[in-house]
């Protein structure tokens, strides 16, 4: 072998080393380490230093906990790191976290998943705490575990533009006892439409919670889940109401944009130019900071028959991160220490899942504190299939099902854009259900 | 007439002997320990590079391919189910029109990018344009924006109940247009804004192409009487057809693979009229936990850029010959 083979030879024999070093080099770097938590360690056993607090709220809804974060950090030195993530897809990214192993140490979540229901902790102490009095049907407990404690109550309901109804001289119910139907508020609100110049009697959260009270309140059940656990076909009542509900979808009581191509119907309430707006009680706290071109006001929602959706807020949920769990609970039970969820309830505007407060909402808008009392009375006239949504979701949970993705929306936004007929719609709803059942 | 120019002119003719498998230049007989850096080094540069290729790329394709053969969820047992993925999927409606979709929008972003980047490139180049520095920042700035960011500002623009187009539009006495809940108008949008976007990038590689023409061919065309046409057409575009070829590719696979800009224009919609192939990957993947379904219509996507990449290839071959 001559010296310049003998040279090849010996760098083709070596020509991969620098490739195996880098790869050596990346996949240690990439290393996970063991504890599988989500944020800094904290290198004692004692607990973290800090901690991750995931919440989907506005900047109104979120301030409660930034300013407990500060109270706690001051208290038990454990920061707070609160992460606001958008609504479109926080269940989407929870699912993904738990995939990754990247779960936050704790969180505000919209619904339990059955992906990572196994990594939850019991929050059993702060729930059944007597001090706390927190209402023991809101909470879901598997095998004597309790998953979640709700951050809050809401309801479904409809705010009005008080400026164009007045201007218009049409009156608005005040009493939810003596509400409008549906077909009278809508007649009210084209009239007020066509008296002020502005531009839809409505716009309409693209949500299957919230097409969920106009439903009922015609009379339909909605989809609901049989005996088997499965969701059955919807009665007549709701197929109509579907029908009738992508009709108003006509760029005159409703602008198609919402449903079909996701244009937010908030800001198109708050640019004055809408006469009603169907939401919910979450609003009250954005629109009592935001809204200073017109007079706004929470409405009765229409009936005829009294129904709204009843939901809970957020769920709060302590993941079993390593040694981040034991300043997760903390964290958990410090907000619901009534001195403390009073002042969370207060700031953010929530309807309380604690009884026996006295809660002063900050609000010098007369229009947001009647809108608390109005949504307390409508959720004690309210129908009592105004909750089955809430409760089919626990349900399922319970027997180790949840749907991950409602389709409504996506069918309703094709029956409205003219892709499919009503018959289509709802049976792709119906299975679209329960193949993620299984 | 201009003859057409051959396509190596203007190109660098000191270009290192390739001719073979050799991963260094013909070397004398006698090697020294330079021999050792020919090889050693470039392996060294792009090591980390390729390490990251392995790993972030062959790794989860890998992973991937397999998955679509299974029932995967995202969570526990993968349980292999064979080819039934892929024969949902050549049954499946909403993969088709995802897929027609995408073509259709790629073929409208293509063309109008291509010429939008070489009208833009051949302004900054030519002499007679004022202004220069100017034009740069104002056509390199859609660049540096978002996808999203990009889709929110047309989304204000085009808005259909509140947007400044239809503004005017009203003003000046029409009637709104339904930019958003007509399939057709809102899939223009995106593919303005899409052009509109990738136009800087493009354009940034025209430039260096166009300057790098020969002075003489214009010249000699002057003296045969070629007007800025016909210089345009016989001398530029032959000259510049290699970075031609190279923007051609680059933006049908970008087209392809376009998500963020129709997320945030109208979120796939109206209905889901505008969903392309990476919407429905993501919808089934992660909205109804059916990875192994969806990495299957995925690894579908990836088949299909190959072919439109080596088919682009062959054509830009044959033309070279």
């Amino acid at each position: 072998m001559t010296t310049s083979a003998t040279a090849r030879t010996r760098l083709t024999r070596w020509r991969w080393l620098p490739v195996a070093v880098a790869v050596a080099i990346a996949l240690t770097g990439c290393g996970s380490s063991s504890d599988g938590s989500s944020g800094g360690s904290s290198g004692g056993d004692s607990g973290a230093k800090s901690i991750t607090f995931w919440l989907s709220a506005s900047a109104a809804q979120a301030q409660g906990y930034h300013d407990l974060a500060k109270e706690f950090q001051a208290k038990e030195g454990v920061t707070v790191e609160i992460v606001n993530v958008p609504y479109d897809g926080y269940q989407d990214k929870l699912r993904q976290a738990a995939q990754a192993n990247s779960l936050p140490d704790t969180a505000s979540v919209p619904s339990l998943d059955t992906i990572w229901i196994n990594q939850l902790q019991d929050l059993s102490a702060t729930a059944n705490a007597p001090a706390n009095k927190i209402n023991k049907d809101l909470l879901t407990v598997k095998d004597g575990k309790v998953l979640c404690i709700p951050s809050d109550l809401t309801a479904a309901g409809l705010f009005v533009n008080k400026t164009l109804f007045d201007k218009a001289k049409v009156k608005i119910p005040a009493d939810p006892n003596q509400t409008w139907t549906w077909d009278e508020f809508l007649a009210a609100a084209t009239k007020v439409r066509t008296a002020t110049g502005a531009k839809y009697d409505l716009v309409y959260d693209q949500s299957p919670a919230r097409i969920r009270p106009f439903i009922y309140a015609s009379g339909g059940k909605g989809f609901q889940l049989g005996p088997d656990n499965k969701f059955a076909t919807p009665d007549d009542a709701t197929v109509q109401a579907l029908s009738k509900f992508a009709s108003l979808n006509d760029d005159k009581v409703m602008p198609k944009s919402v449903w079909t191509s996701g244009a937010d119907p908030n800001a198109l309430f708050k640019s004055g130019q809408v006469v009603a707006y169907f939401s919910g009680v979450w609003q009250v706290a954005d629109f009592a900071e935001s809204i200073t071109s017109f007079d706004w006001a929470s409405a009765p929602t229409p009936g005829p028959i009294h129904a709204t959706d009843i939901n809970l807020g957020g769920k709060v949920v302590a993941f079993n991160n390593g040694d981040k769990a034991e300043a997760a609970k903390k964290w958990v039970d410090y907000l619901f220490q009534p001195a403390n969820y009073t002042k969370l309830a207060q700031v953010n505007g929530y309807l309380p899942v604690e009884s026996g407060l006295t809660l002063n909402y900050p609000f010098k808008k007369k229009a947001a504190l009647d809108a608390f009392q109005l949504y307390i009375k409508e959720m004690e006239l309210a129908d009592p299939i105004s909750s089955s949504g809430h409760q089919n979701g626990t349900k399922l949970l319970l027997a180790g099902k949840s749907i991950q993705e409602d389709p409504t929306k996506d069918e309703m936004a094709k029956l409205i854009n003219g892709q499919q007929d009503i018959k289509k719609t709802v049976d792709n709803i119906v299975s679209g259900l329960n193949q993620q059942i299984g | 007439m201009v003859e057409s120019i051959p396509r190596s002119a203007g190109r660098a003719e000191d270009t290192p002997d390739r001719s073979g498998s050799r991963l260094w230049p013909r070397r004398p007989r006698r090697r020294s320990r330079r021999g050792h850096r020919y090889t050693l080094v470039p392996l060294l540069l792009i090591s980390s590079n390729l390490a990251l290729f392995l790993l972030f790329f062959v790794w989860p394709a890998v992973i991937g391919v397999g998955y679509s053969f299974t029932s995967y969820t995202g969570v526990g047992s993968a349980p292999f189910v064979g080819l039934d993925n892929y024969q949902r999927l050549l049954n499946d409606d909403a993969f088709y029109a995802a897929l027609i979709r995408s073509l259709i929008f790629t073929a409208a972003v293509v063309p109008l990018t291509f010429v939008a980047a070489l009208s833009a490139a051949v302004l900054l180049v030519s002499p007679h344009s004022r202004g220069k520095p100017v034009a740069r920042v104002v056509f390199f700035v859609p660049w540096l924006i978002s996808p999203i960011i990009a889709g929110v500002i047309w989304r204000w623009i085009f808005g259909e109940n509140f947007g400044l187009v239809n503004y005017v539009i009203m003003a000046l006495g029409g009637e709104a247009v339904p930019w958003q809940s007509n399939a057709n108008l809102s899939l223009a949008i995106v593919i303005i804004a899409s052009a509109w976007g990738n136009t800087a990038i493009n354009m940034l590689m025209f430039v260096p192409a166009i300057k790098n023409v020969p002075a003489a061919y214009y010249e000699a065309a002057s003296l045969d009487g070629a007007g800025s046409w016909a210089k345009f057409r016989h001398i530029t575009l032959p000259s510049i057809a290699p970075t031609s070829f190279i923007v051609i590719l680059l933006s049908t696979l970008g087209a392809m693979k376009e998500y963020a800009l129709f997320q945030a224009v109208n979120g796939g919609g109206p209905g889901t009229e505008n969903n392309l192939l990476i919407q429905y990957i993501f919808t089934t993947g992660f909205r109804r936990a059916q990875v192994g379904y969806a990495s299957a219509a995925s690894f579908v996507l990836m088949l299909l850029l190959m072919v439109i990449a080596v088919v682009q290839l062959v054509i830009n071959r044959r033309k070279d010959s």
